[in-house]
């Protein structure tokens, strides 16, 4: 162990900046993932709630709550708060606090940028949430943005794509800055194919997130050119294409559904070893899966838009690429199996949600690749059931992995260990409640139901209720988690340096909470052949 | 502004290095990005123009 994971409580203290001021100029990688994961847990209540009135809304047929305007202003600033204030900085903020003490680097390799990168985010999201209170109220056309609906936006208009903008600039600043951290702040020893596998999934997500983004952003710049500036990029009057708006937001999309999933994967494959107490089965075939995952998205946008018509070749196209991206996702599931299989399993939390992931996001897998294929996307197009998909890939998938690694690391950021008998309960009320919300949701769409509608049919009461009643015990459930993690943060018994007895990696050499300035001096050959015994 | 940063040793010969490989990847990172943005807006004016 070096010097640096020796370091007794006094190096906790060192050096660090106290009061406001700790924060707003923080540069340290822990401050700076702390205050990304407070951002996202705030956001996923703000989210939570706007989720809990569309439920309400949709508990039976008819106009109950708010008037259709303001309910698709709800479905709209569901979507983007939940992808770019909830699910995208939660994974920054792990990935914050994790990469450099994974690597055994002392901090990011650009803390100011780190700086600035998060404090972009809260100014993005007051302007975005403060578009409820314009004129013309919050935007209603969709988190797809699709013109020539979204067009017609009244002022929050230049709101959304402003706030747009800063949550890409913030996006693509951290990329960059994990990229670099990750390639030039690796400790020595420390080869590519030694990372953990959430170092891996993060550099893969990295570059996705850089090639992407920019797309989004010059998508929307568009848009308000065509809104203020004359142009007719999107506006067929003008002799414009709406559907290249489909496209391009779309190649930015797709790929933006696997930066949302990508680091749960690593997180997966850091706990299900752990807490299988074996060495992860086919490392190298993982990273390879990952990489294969990533390319293909770059080239499946198009299945998102099977109905706005294309050439049967396109169509084939699109849908065999699509199909050809369960052959990766299955390396990993299977290798996920392989690992546990004969393995000495125990089921703390962090394990019950890694299971849960694997499950249900296969659900989410599977339900997309019925969606993949063209003849009958054609009857699922715009559905409940494309809800259904998503929110299994999105909240079973990304959400529950990130609940996954709150779960495996709290312990360490704190020192404190949580009462794992509530997390257990956490656990299955959020499973069951999950599937009760979304399940139904495959049959609505099955039976016809359009997504994004206030009213509906009486022929689809009965399981929009059931829906609802899962929406509500979910949202409800998360109470006990924030209870529970703000009772570890503060107090309780104290966590060792290896907090999980399988646990392998450069974190868990260093104390339970980790030094301020973790691995200043960089961890030696042993440890790290130690911590990297896959 | 306390420098928190945990760089504060001076800059060895390696280390400096370092830090030049690190602006330089950054630099070329922002400049990828910034070819996406604009070459995706400059494809949709060449389209508009056909």
């Amino acid at each position: 162990m070096s010097t640096a994971a020796h370091a007794d409580s006094h190096d906790d203290h060192d050096h660090k900046p106290h009061g406001w001021r700790r924060w707003v100029y923080a540069t340290n990688h822990k401050d700076i993932g702390t205050m990304y994961l407070v951002f996202s847990g705030c956001m996923f209540f703000v989210g939570g709630m706007f989720a809990e009135g569309i439920r309400a809304e949709l508990f039976k047929p008819g106009m109950q709550l708010f008037d259709p305007q303001f309910f698709n202003s709800l479905t709209t600033m569901h979507g983007l708060v939940m992808i770019f204030g909830v699910i995208m900085p939660s994974f920054v903020g792990l990935a914050n606090w994790m990469i450099p003490m994974q690597v055994g680097a002392p901090d990011m390799a650009l803390p100011r940028l780190n700086n600035f990168s998060f404090w972009i985010l809260p100014f993005a999201f007051t302007l975005l949430l403060s578009s409820f209170f314009v004129p013309g109220g919050a935007p209603a056309g969709g988190w797809t943005m699709y013109p020539p609906l979204t067009l017609q936006t009244g002022a929050s208009f230049p709101m959304l794509i402003f706030s747009i903008h800063l949550m890409g600039a913030s996006s693509i600043l951290g990329a960059i800055n994990v990229i670099v951290t990750i390639m030039n702040m690796r400790a020595p020893g420390m080869t590519l194919l030694k990372m953990p596998m959430f170092v891996w999934s993060w550099l893969i997500t990295a570059y996705l997130l850089i090639a992407v983004m920019p797309v989004l952003a010059g998508a929307v710049t568009m848009q308000l050119t065509d809104h203020y500036f004359g142009t007719t990029f999107f506006t067929a009057a003008g002799g414009g294409d709406p559907v290249m708006f489909q496209h391009i937001f779309w190649f930015f999309g797709h790929p933006e559904v696997y930066i949302m999933i990508l680091p749960a994967f690593g997180i997966v494959s850091e706990i299900i070893p752990t807490f299988s107490r074996k060495p992860l089965f086919g490392y190298e075939a993982m990273v390879y899966a990952i990489a294969s995952i990533a390319f293909l998205s770059f080239i499946v946008w198009a299945h998102h838009m099977f109905t706005v018509g294309m050439p049967l070749a396109a169509q084939l196209f699109f849908m065999l690429s699509t199909m050809l991206i369960a052959v990766p996702t299955g390396v990993k599931i299977f290798n996920w199996a392989a690992t546990m299989w004969h393995g000495s399993l125990s089921f703390e939390p962090p394990m019950l949600f890694a299971l849960a992931f694997v499950f249900l996001f296969s659900i989410g897998g599977f339900s997309g690749l019925m969606l993949a294929m063209v003849p009958a996307d054609y009857q699922y197009q715009d559905t409940y059931f494309v809800v259904a998909h998503f929110h299994y890939v999105l909240v079973t998938g990304a959400l529950f992995g990130i609940m996954a690694a709150i779960y495996y690391w709290l312990p360490k950021w704190t020192g404190h260990m949580y009462d794992l008998k509530l997390g257990t309960w956490h656990f299955w009320l959020s499973t069951i409640f999950v599937n009760v919300l979304f399940f139904p949701q495959h049959f609505l769409g099955l039976a016809g139901m359009p997504r994004r509608i206030p009213d509906y049919a009486v022929q689809f009461t009965d399981w929009n209720m059931v829906s609802s009643i899962g929406a509500f015990g979910f949202g409800l459930s998360q109470f006990l988690f924030l209870y529970l993690i703000i009772k570890c943060v503060r107090g309780g018994v104290r966590a060792d340096s290896r907090v999980w007895e399988g646990a392998h990696g450069l974190e868990w050499e260093l104390t339970s909470p980790p030094p301020f300035h973790s691995w200043s001096t960089p961890p030696s050959a042993a440890v790290i052949a130690h911590g990297a015994e896959h | 502004m306390p420098d928190t940063s945990g760089s504060a040793a001076p800059a060895s010969g390696a280390d400096s290095e370092r830090r030049r490989r690190i602006r330089r990847s950054a630099l070329l990172f922002a400049a990828v990005a910034a070819a996406f943005y604009f070459g995706f807006i400059a494809l949709a004016v060449v389209r508009s123009l056909k």
